[in-house]
């Protein structure tokens, strides 16, 4: 498969570094090697890594349903504190992820 | 629906050349015609969350500090900014944003200085079109937050199953 420069914010890829880095993900280190983490805003990925990054934000996602149950302001158990950090998630690196891999693989969109 | 197709086809060899269009105030709807406005998701009942209690995501925008006037900047950025979306399906899959949906309502005025970042019709992203202060840009999505109106719809959390608050009313707001 071919390679793409994928553009994702600075921060955005430093926050995936750090999950694969933490939880292993031998599948997406390589990824993340001789890169300045500090400034880099590309990624050099084919559509198998494109689509190992969505696992990876669908996870992330999971984990947020699992951990912050009560972001619900309609529900008698809400708690703010869990809408913030599920919102973060949400709207952070799931949907981010999403809308900057899709952006250049329109096969992701399926 | 053909009106906004034919829209975007005139469109979308500016978008190639530069990758963005770049939407202010007097033209966002020459460009989204044919919509009911335009989305954000992940909402709750009695608020967009456009703005977060602990200030704007730097994954959105882009955010510098000037050491001239010792204080954050927000700076344009085409390539980023606060996702919206052109319809509320788009919200329901691949990603599923939960919650209750907001509206921009069609003809609704965008603040001076900020914009939609559109290289994508269906997802266009709100940042500034001009350097401006951390507190100047939480004053005007505070602005912008008070011209979203509820959608009365709600994407459902993992499955993103469409939730409508009476039925038809996504079909009303696009008809009207």
């Amino acid at each position: 498969m071919s390679k793409r420069n994928i553009f994702l914010p600075n921060e955005l890829i430093k926050e995936i570094s750090v999950i694969v880095h933490n939880q292993g993900y031998a599948a997406l280190s390589h990824v993340f090697k001789n890169i300045d983490l500090e400034n880099a805003e590309y990624l050099t990925i084919d559509e198998s890594e494109a689509r190992l990054l969505i696992r990876l934000a669908d996870i992330e996602m999971s984990k947020a349903i699992l951990m912050y149950p009560f972001n619900d302001d309609e529900e008698d158990n809400y708690n703010p504190e869990h809408e913030e950090k599920y919102d973060d998630v949400m709207m952070g690196v799931y949907e981010k992820t999403y809308y900057y891999l899709q952006s250049e693989f329109e096969e992701l969109k399926n | 629906m053909l009106n906004v197709l034919h829209k975007w086809r005139r469109y979308e060899e500016k978008i190639e050349d530069s990758k963005y269009t770049i939407l202010g105030p007097n033209d966002l709807w020459q460009f989204y015609t044919g919509v009911a406005g335009i989305y954000r998701g992940g909402g709750n009942s009695s608020d967009s969350k456009i703005l977060r209690a602990s200030g704007p995501r730097v994954k959105d925008v882009t955010i510098i500090y000037d050491p001239d006037h010792e204080i954050e900047m927000v700076v344009p950025n085409p390539s980023k900014g606060l996702s919206f979306a052109s319809n509320v399906e788009k919200l329901s899959k691949n990603p599923i944003i939960s919650g209750h949906v907001w509206v921009l309502p069609k003809g609704e005025s965008l603040p001076e200085g900020l914009v939609f970042n559109i290289k994508d019709f269906t997802h266009p992203l709100l940042n500034v079109s001009r350097k401006m202060s951390l507190p100047e840009f939480t004053e005007k999505l505070r602005v912008l937050a008070g011209k979203l109106k509820p959608a009365k719809v709600k994407i459902e959390k993992g499955t993103g199953r469409i939730i409508e608050e009476y039925p038809g009313v996504l079909k009303k707001a696009e008809a009207s």
